[in-house]
């Protein structure tokens, strides 16, 4: 769909990424959050059907539908920054969740996660050259040629060292937005991350960026490790991110929404009322944005010539590492394999790599005890935390990552089946999970069979041990449902008196 | 007196108990159910099934606090009978747990939604995903007291 004048585009105000964890937010401070941005592959599941691989519950959207404030649908499964195109399914399914939540316009990533038939389990940067200009142009063009609203490309966070041979980070952006004609999702977290981390000064970024295309903000707190500033979502911003945003958004003329994001698992330690006062700060962003400009049209602004800084050389033409290498010999690096070439040696010697590789072991082991939560915790407590690890770097060593949770542990709990690990009732709790990962993915009721009390065994696994002694023989099983309205049948006093002969 | 594995052996009849996959799968409402079935059903620490009522399919629910209960009004009365129980037999028992949430639509589409962001895609962001760590600093706390800090 052609862009379209972006003053046309609804001013959605303050808004938050969702999820189930951030619920009690919105019942709290229902005035903060005016829009929702959804992250609609987050809320799909797996169907083991090839022909369509993920399917939206109508539960799902529903639910979705139903919570206060627009809502805006912020694609994380078909990033634009590479050569992949996304596949006709995905297209379908997420035209079918923009329209279903009525949102205004489409983001996704200019980044890429895909290399060589193998999914990453990661963003990664593109090839910013003129022929990766050119391969996020046309995926973008998928994009706008498959959804009924206009589309935004998101700004990444990059953990890799500067190039030579690559345009800056803000020409790039630049490039992209204009030949595709997309609107600008300007992560300004990320670009923070990026200065810090040694890239590019975020002033340098914004000087050849087109502030007119720039229809969303993203902001975030992130943490350090190793060095490395992370765009990690896991608490309130930096002051001195809060002060650029102050600075910039009032040049952002077609400014229509400003979320925070925020990863579920860091709410526990961060705390709701932490992210009710980083609502409270966007909302006075955004009330700069309105007194800077007023009610009146919206009026495009100038911007600067884009001008490479001078010690960063333009790509050079023909150049031999084509958007597709770059994703190969970087694709591989990251989940831990040999990559070929020049590039591929280049690339390994940046200590970012490194970086990226341990985040997707820490995203891969996150999915594996997120799903399979009682074989985990079993392997941890017989086998001891390190070996329990080390299990899980033999199995990334083997299998590349999986873009869904249940995927991944479905292929470690295969892993694990094959390993045959002599351990009393691994197979046991294992083949209980995978019946209950079945469930919750197929909607279908299963039975579970044991030859012993399983559940002194479950229990003292949810509470962290082992079991003190082995459940008593007989035969018990666990019909596994899914989650239906269930209609309880009432129970006749006649009926119920022959079961219970002494009443 | 017979242990429970005699007793067990000597009933033989197979116990099923019925769960949703959610709740099974939110280990927090798992493990109160299984500690609320037990204290109701005459066990405190486990469910072995020995001590159980033995009622029909789908008598038995638990109610929005995770208290289990019978499901019809008459039963709820009747199934505070003497303990042990001098009803059992050796017949198939069959035990359901829904959660309360499976008698409302509206509580069923969100606990979709929640398993469905449990199961699917990662959210966006490109940092340190806590939630393993999370889980190694449970399980050592329960061991020794001791945490990871946030390093690979």
């Amino acid at each position: 769909m052609p862009a379209p004048a972006s003053s046309d585009l609804p001013a959605l105000g303050v808004g938050l990424t969702y999820s189930s964890a951030i619920e009690p937010i919105l019942q709290r401070w229902p005035d903060l959050v005016a829009v929702l941005e959804v992250e609609p592959q987050t809320t799909w599941t797996e169907t083991r059907d090839p022909t369509q691989p993920y399917r939206v519950s109508d539960d799902v959207l529903a639910h979705i539908e139903r919570l206060p404030g627009r809502k805006l649908v912020h694609s994380v499964g078909v990033p634009c920054g590479g050569t992949p195109r996304p596949e006709p399914y995905q297209l379908s399914l997420l035209a079918h969740t923009v329209e279903r939540l009525r949102s205004p316009w489409f983001s996704e990533h200019l980044s890429f996660n895909q290399a060589e038939g193998f999914f990453t389990g990661f963003f990664l940067p593109p090839r910013q050259t003129d022929e990766g200009v050119q391969a996020a142009t046309r995926a973008i063009h998928d994009l706008q040629a498959a959804l009924p609203v206009p589309v935004a490309v998101e700004t990444g966070v990059n953990y890799l060292r500067p190039r030579a041979d690559e345009m800056p980070d803000g020409v790039f952006v630049a490039q992209v937005a204009e030949s595709a004609d997309c609107g600008i999702l300007l992560d300004l977290h990320n670009i923070f991350c990026n200065a810090v981390n040694g890239r590019q000064a975020v002033d340098d970024f914004l000087a050849p960026i087109p502030l007119d295309r720039v229809w969303e903000m993203h902001l975030a707190g992130g943490m350090e490790v190793e060095g490395y500033w992370l765009d990690a979502h896991s608490g309130a911003m930096p002051d001195a991110l809060f002060d650029i945003a102050r600075r910039l958004i009032p040049r952002l003329p077609n400014l229509k929404a400003i979320i925070f994001e925020m990863m579920p698992s860091f709410l526990p330690a961060v705390g709701y009322d932490t992210v009710a006062r980083e609502l409270e700060r966007l909302h006075t962003l955004w009330d700069a944005r309105r007194e800077a400009r007023g009610d009146g049209p919206l009026v495009r602004v100038a911007r600067e010539e884009a001008t490479p800084p001078a010690e960063q050389a333009p790509p050079d033409v023909g150049d031999p590492v084509t958007p597709a290498a770059w994703e190969s010999a970087l694709g591989a690096l990251a989940v831990g394999r040999q990559a070929e070439g020049i590039i591929g040696r280049e690339l390994a010697a940046d200590p970012g790599v490194g970086v990226i590789h341990r985040l997707i072991g820490e995203f891969r082991a996150s999915m594996v005890v997120g799903v399979l939560r009682l074989t985990s915790r079993y392997l941890m407590l017989s086998l001891g935390p390190d070996i329990f690890r080390a299990l899980l770097q033999d199995f990334w060593s083997r299998h590349p990552p999986r873009p869904y949770a249940s995927m991944e542990a479905e292929a470690f709990a295969a892993y694990l089946t094959r390993l045959d690990l002599q351990l009393p009732q691994l197979a046991t709790v294992l083949r209980f999970e995978r019946a209950v990962l079945a469930t919750l993915l197929d909607g279908q009721s299963r039975i579970v069979a044991f030859d012993f009390d399983p559940f002194p065994l479950f229990r003292a696994l949810t509470e962290g041990r082992l079991p003190d002694e082995p459940g008593s023989v007989g035969n018990y099983e666990i019909e596994i449902t899914p989650d239906i309205p269930l209609e309880t049948r009432q129970v006749e006093e006649t009926a119920a008196r022959q079961t219970f002969p002494f009443h | 007196m017979p242990d429970r594995t005699q007793v067990a052996r000597r009933l033989s009849g197979t116990v099923r108990v019925t769960m949703p996959a959610s709740a099974i799968h939110n280990l927090d409402t798992f493990n109160k159910s299984i500690a609320n079935l037990a204290e109701k059903l005459g066990h405190p620490r486990c469910f072995s099934g020995v001590d159980c009522i033995f009622m029909q399919e789908r008598d038995f629910v638990v109610d929005p606090q995770q208290r289990v209960k019978a499901a019809g009004a008459q039963l709820t009365s009747m199934a505070a009978g003497p303990h042990p129980e001098p009803w059992a037999t050796a017949r198939p028992v069959t035990i359901t747990l829904p959660t309360a949430v499976q008698f409302d639509l509206e509580q069923v589409q969100a606990v979709t939604a929640k398993v469905a962001g449990l199961l699917g895609c990662g959210q966006c962001h490109s940092g340190f995903d806590w939630r393993f760590r999370q889980e190694l600093d449970f399980i050592v706390d329960q061991q020794l007291n001791i945490h990871a800090g946030p390093s690979f």
